[in-house]
């Protein structure tokens, strides 16, 4: 950067500083944010002020006040508030006239106040506070730092026990150029300062620092070497100068300035105060510098806290889009498994329902064939003895029965379990799936569903197992009697009268028997074609009204699912598009904000080098970027 | 057969001085325990008999670089704490009475090391053991004054690195449990820098809620107003403008501490640790050949002192510079240009400028009496409290419970206790009595057991006359007040019991 090109730079760089802020502030009044732009606003038009700002402040008890007499040159001309605990800030600044001149700004009346030297502390100080509410007191001094435009501005002590300070001194420093921090360089730097140095960053374009006293330790420069490094850490090159300086030597050097010159010059140079008043005038030279810095940090801040609810309601919107998005996911996978369990278990029905189906079938035709092989060697043996011939028939019928009775028992039993067990793996599908938006049925109902289906299957069973009872009395013969025992005795009887006529008639035994075994075999085949056949199509009716029942059941939730995943399937996408619609939108100003943010680094980095660089360079009075 | 507990490293038994309060209770306590059948009930007793021995507790408070550990080494008389910033700066660190003379860390386990303290009486540099791990350091002294008091350095306050002020804000609930067992009334000395500082304030806080809001009846809490040369250039004015600051700080506080005193901690450790040598006396008294305009300006600041031209070496310049900064150095030399004399007679004199005369009075011995009245106190609540089987020792307790509250030597005692509740907010006061309670209070612990050491049998009617004396109050009008305020039918039984303890010190005054 040279002397010719820099006043452009400045033209050039307050410009793009200018553009940026607008922006800044267009995007905090579309954000709604008025009091941040009104910040802007507020920094922006310290451009022209003519005066550069010096605020003076540090912890309580630190030598702020004695610093700045020191720097005006009129030690004692400002009380040392050793009470911090009004809220009055001192304002110094140059004028013409021969003689300080002292005024108040009182919150209720328009014009200073004129106040006499005497009764400065008084003001400042804590019985201030029993008078009218002071603003401000302001100091005119006879041109404090020759040529430079400075005004000073002496606050109360930060970290002392009244917060108040604190937010007073912040105040000051959103209308000023140049921190002037006072610290104590026996003491580390405290939490306290660095609190409010982080704060001050924020509002204040430059910041000098001051170890005061230094004139009581030996090797202060050492002893600040811990801060220095944080501070460092902390700010960068915030900080543009650490100078330590001594009130007390400078004071001393004032008295002696006719008595001793020599002494009094060698004074003068171990104050520090001639370092520090350089410093502050060519940070004065670098004012449109440092308010460029002060209107980008503003505008950083306001920046940050724009984008910061945009971007977080972005993020928001897409988390949201994205969970929702996963939670419909998540529920149509749980219903396609459901889906799956069902028709597993509705195949478990007719499966179940068919193989025992066969199985009967099986052990009737076998019956039948047993019964009818069995019968055939009976005839047989009933020419030697037709009696036992009578009795084995009746116990073998007996045995049939029961044992055909018991098979068909045990085989409607285990249908009825599986049945019932598919019945509750249904239901537990039903249950232990769908949470949330799918309405669930009440464990109540589906209890109530349960009982009915089983009460039905056990009516079918019933009524298949009494059927096949009836089939088996109408294969003893006497139709329409009730109890099979009579039947049999009856087909006894009739067996008996032919046999006891045998002996009479030996020349027809051959035919009766034929007769016999005849009558037999078409009781049996009779049985068989009738009774077998209308038993076995009575079962399977009372199958099919069974798997039926089942698979409606099932097949009602599912479909009840089916709705519900849709229906909510298509909120949830209606939902998520929606956010992350907004979610694009925020991404959008996110990533204008980014590139405001972008050429606001860039600005601050070409500002900062400016005022950095002034320090090093030392620009004559005329400096070239002065110009407005 | 089980195997003994490992033996201490040595006898912690130590002989304290008692009060007279004490003395009197713990005579009635032995003489209740000899007619006592039950064991256990002896061993309730023997309990608040040890209380009664418990050390008070001082602590040291304040910033980092406030001066605490010089201002320990001054009380002490020994340059035992290390003043510049090291590993045991950064813990909290026991001055108890013990001997042999010794370190002991005490590990956040519990476990105990021993360390030999170095042949000059400091603490080694480095302690062999990870800081991480220690939870106090335990620095066992034979100085008198340590058997009737404990002093706990801390850490400062409000460094950068906050870790250190935490460990601080901890150390002073460490003991919550412990504490409540002992009967040791507890006591905050905050070193402060010139002005009052937020950290300051929050530390009060905390005493405040950590001991129950018993600082807040100026009892037990002081601040040392320290660095008091950093006030002005000239040392002749130092001291006034110390007295006015610490006058107002202690207006400002009134309700937290009892006194503000200004100490020069440097200044006070370098002559009460007996560093200032007859040789430096020399160095000083030729510095005085020099001219008064070049003296001063040799005194301007550090560097002029040991960097200009002068009929001392500046080896000497820099240990004079170590031992008593250039404020203490100026006041050297203008009691050697008054007095003429060095030596002792020098170290008296910068002794009693330094103020850690008054500072020594107020922790050794007002505390250490204010002590007797406190454990006096808890002693008396806990015979209260307990538990007897039999009912012939209950009755024999309460009737010495009674008999020794009842005692018109005990009224500090009550006086102590109504101001606790005050204090406390269990009793609610009018403030313009709620103050004249706390005034009494505090006249009345210094002024009345010096009398009851002191005059015997009338003591009770001499101490409370001169308390009252002490802060100005007429016992008449006294009467008058609170009598009026006691009758008055908006004041519960609580605050009436408060009035009739008060009326009772003023009666005894007339």
């Amino acid at each position: 950067m040279s002397g010719p090109t820099a006043p452009r730079r400045l033209a050039d760089t307050s410009r793009e500083v200018a553009d940026l802020a607008n922006a800044v502030v267009h995007e905090a009044t579309a954000a709604g944010r008025l009091d941040l732009a009104d910040l802007i606003s507020t920094s922006a038009s310290r451009w022209a002020d003519p005066q550069v700002s010096i605020v003076v402040a540090g912890e309580v008890g630190v030598g702020k006040t004695s610093l700045l007499n020191a720097l005006i040159g009129r030690h004692g001309l400002l009380p040392a508030a050793s009470e911090p605990t009004t809220g009055v800030i001192t304002m110094v600044h140059g004028i013409t006239g021969p003689d300080p001149v002292f005024e108040a700004t009182v919150d209720d009346r328009d014009d200073p106040v004129p106040l006499d030297a005497g009764e400065l502390a008084e003001w400042i100080g804590l019985s201030g506070q029993a008078g009218p509410s002071v603003a401000q007191v302001r100091v005119g001094v006879p041109e404090p730092l020759t040529g430079a435009r400075l005004t000073f501005v002496d606050t109360p002590g930060v970290a002392g026990p009244h917060t108040i300070a604190d937010r007073l001194v912040l105040a000051v420093l959103a209308r000023a150029d140049v921190l002037l921090f006072v610290l104590d360089p026996d003491a580390p730097v405290g939490q306290a300062e660095l609190d409010f140095l982080t704060r001050a960053h924020r509002d204040v374009g430059a910041c000098v620092v001051a170890l005061s006293r230094i004139d009581r330790f030996r090797g202060w420069a050492t002893m600040h070497a811990d801060s220095s490094s944080i501070l460092d850490r902390e700010f960068g090159d915030w900080v543009t100068a650490t100078v330590g300086v001594s009130s007390a030597l400078a004071e001393v050097a004032e008295e002696l300035r006719t008595e001793d010159p020599a002494a009094a010059a060698e004074l003068d140079t171990e104050s520090g105060l001639g370092e520090l008043r350089a410093v502050l005038a060519a940070l004065g030279q670098k004012a449109k510098y440092l308010r460029l810095r002060g209107l980008l940090l503003v505008v950083q801040r306001v920046l940050d806290e724009v984008s910061e609810p945009l971007l977080a309601a972005g993020r928001a919107s897409e988390a949201s889009a994205d969970e929702l998005t996963s939670q419909v996911a998540a529920i149509k996978a749980e219903h396609a498994e459901l889906k799956a369990r069902g028709s597993e278990a509705l195949r478990g029905v007719g499966d179940g329902v068919s193989a025992l189906r066969e199985q009967m079938g099986i052990d009737l035709r076998r019956l039948v064939v047993e019964l009818h092989a069995e019968h055939e060697d009976r005839l047989v043996t009933a020419k030697a003895d037709p009696d036992s011939l009578l009795d084995a028939l009746e116990s073998d019928l007996r045995a049939a029965q029961i044992r055909f009775e018991e098979g068909l028992e045990a085989r409607f039993t285990a249908l009825g379990e599986r049945l019932a067990a598919q019945l509750d793996a249904a239901d537990a599908i039903d249950g232990e799936t769908t949470p949330g938006p799918i309405g669930r049925r009440a464990p109540a109902e589906v209890a109530k569903e349960d009982f009915s289906l089983r009460l039905r299957m056990a009516a079918i069973m019933a009524s298949a197992g009494g059927g096949t009872l009836m089939l088996v009395m109408g294969v003893t013969g006497t139709a329409g009697a009730q109890d099979w025992r009579s039947g049999l005795a009856g087909l006894s009887m009739v067996l008996g009268s032919i046999v006891s006529n045998s002996g009479v008639r030996q020349t027809r035994q051959h035919k009766v028997l034929q007769t016999v075994r005849t009558q037999a075999k078409e009781i049996l085949d009779d049985w068989q074609a009738t009774t077998l056949a209308a038993g076995r199509a009575r079962l399977l009716g009372g199958q099919r009204d069974l798997e039926t029942a089942v698979r409606s059941s099932v097949k009602d939730r599912l479909a009840e699912l089916d709705h519900q995943v849709a229906d909510l399937e298509a909120v949830a996408r209606a939902s998520a598009q929606d956010r992350r619609r907004l979610a694009v939108e925020a991404r959008t100003i996110a990533e204008r904000l980014t590139a405001l943010d972008g050429r606001l680094v860039a600005q601050t980095r070409i500002v900062q080098d400016a005022i950095v660089g002034t320090l090093d360079r030392s620009p004559g009075p005329d400096g070239p970027l002065t110009a407005s | 057969m089980s195997p003994a507990p490992p033996a201490a490293p040595y006898d912690r038994t130590v002989l304290r001085p008692r009060g007279p309060l004490a003395t009197l209770v713990d005579a009635a306590l032995a003489r209740l325990s000899a007619e006592l059948d039950d064991d256990q009930v002896r061993a309730q007793i023997s309990v608040i008999r040890e209380g009664l021995n418990e050390p008070l507790r001082v602590a040291v408070a304040g910033r980092v670089k406030a001066g605490k550990s010089t201002l320990v080494n001054a009380l002490l008389r020994q340059r035992v704490a290390p003043t510049d910033v090291g590993e045991c700066t950064s813990l909290v660190t026991w001055y108890a009475f013990g001997v042999p003379e010794r370190l002991e860390i005490v590990r956040v386990d519990g476990g105990r090391e021993l360390r030999p303290l170095h042949a000059d009486g400091s603490l080694p540099v480095s302690l062999g053991v990870d800081p991480g791990e220690i939870d106090r350091l335990e620095v066992y002294l034979s100085i008198e004054e340590l058997r009737a008091l404990t002093i706990i350095d801390t850490p400062g306050l409000q460094s950068a690195n906050d870790s250190l002020s935490r460990r601080t804000r901890e150390l002073l609930a460490i003991d919550e449990v412990s504490r409540r067992g002992v009967a040791a009334a507890d006591v905050l000395l905050l070193v402060m820098a010139l002005e009052p500082h937020q950290d300051d304030i929050d530390t009060l806080r905390l005493f405040d809620a950590q001991f129950g809001g018993l600082s807040r009846n100026a009892l037990n809490a002081v601040g040392v107003l320290s660095r008091i040369d950093h006030l002005g250039v000239g040392p002749a004015d130092v001291r006034d403008r110390a007295d006015a600051l610490a006058e107002r700080f202690a207006d400002h506080h009134h309700l937290s501490l009892a006194a503000v005193i200004p100490v020069n901690g440097l200044v006070a450790e370098t002559i009460r640790c007996g560093v200032l040598t007859e040789r430096d006396a020399e160095a000083l008294t030729r510095l005085l050949d020099l001219s008064p305009s070049a003296r001063r300006l040799l005194l301007l600041s550090a560097d002029r002192f040991v960097g200009s031209d002068a009929p001392v070496s500046r080896t000497d310049r820099l240990r004079l510079l170590t031992l008593l900064d250039l404020h203490g150095i100026g006041l050297a030399l203008a009691e050697l240009e008054t007095t003429g004399r060095g030596g002792a007679a020098l170290g008296r004199r910068l002794q009693a400028h330094s103020g850690i005369d008054r500072l020594a009075v107020e922790v050794f011995d007002h505390f250490g009496r204010r002590a007797d009245a406190f454990k006096v106190g808890r002693a008396l609540a806990a015979l209260h409290h307990i538990q007897a089987e039999r009912g012939a020792d209950r009755a024999r307790v309460v009737e010495v419970a009674e008999h020794l509250a009842l005692d018109p030597l005990m009224l500090t005692v009550h006086l102590v206790r109504v101001a606790q509740q005050v204090a406390n907010g269990e009793v609610t006061l009018p403030d313009a009595l709620a103050q004249e309670l706390v005034a009494l209070v505090t006249a009345r612990v210094d002024v009345a057991i010096d009398a009851v050491a002191e005059a015997g049998v009338d003591a009770p009617h001499d101490a409370a006359a001169a308390a009252l004396n002490r802060i100005s109050v007429d016992p008449v009008s006294g009467i008058r007040r609170w009598r009026s305020f006691s009758n008055d039918s908006h004041a519960g039984p609580a605050a009436r019991e408060v009035a009739e303890v008060v009326l009772r010190t003023f009666e005894a005054a007339l």
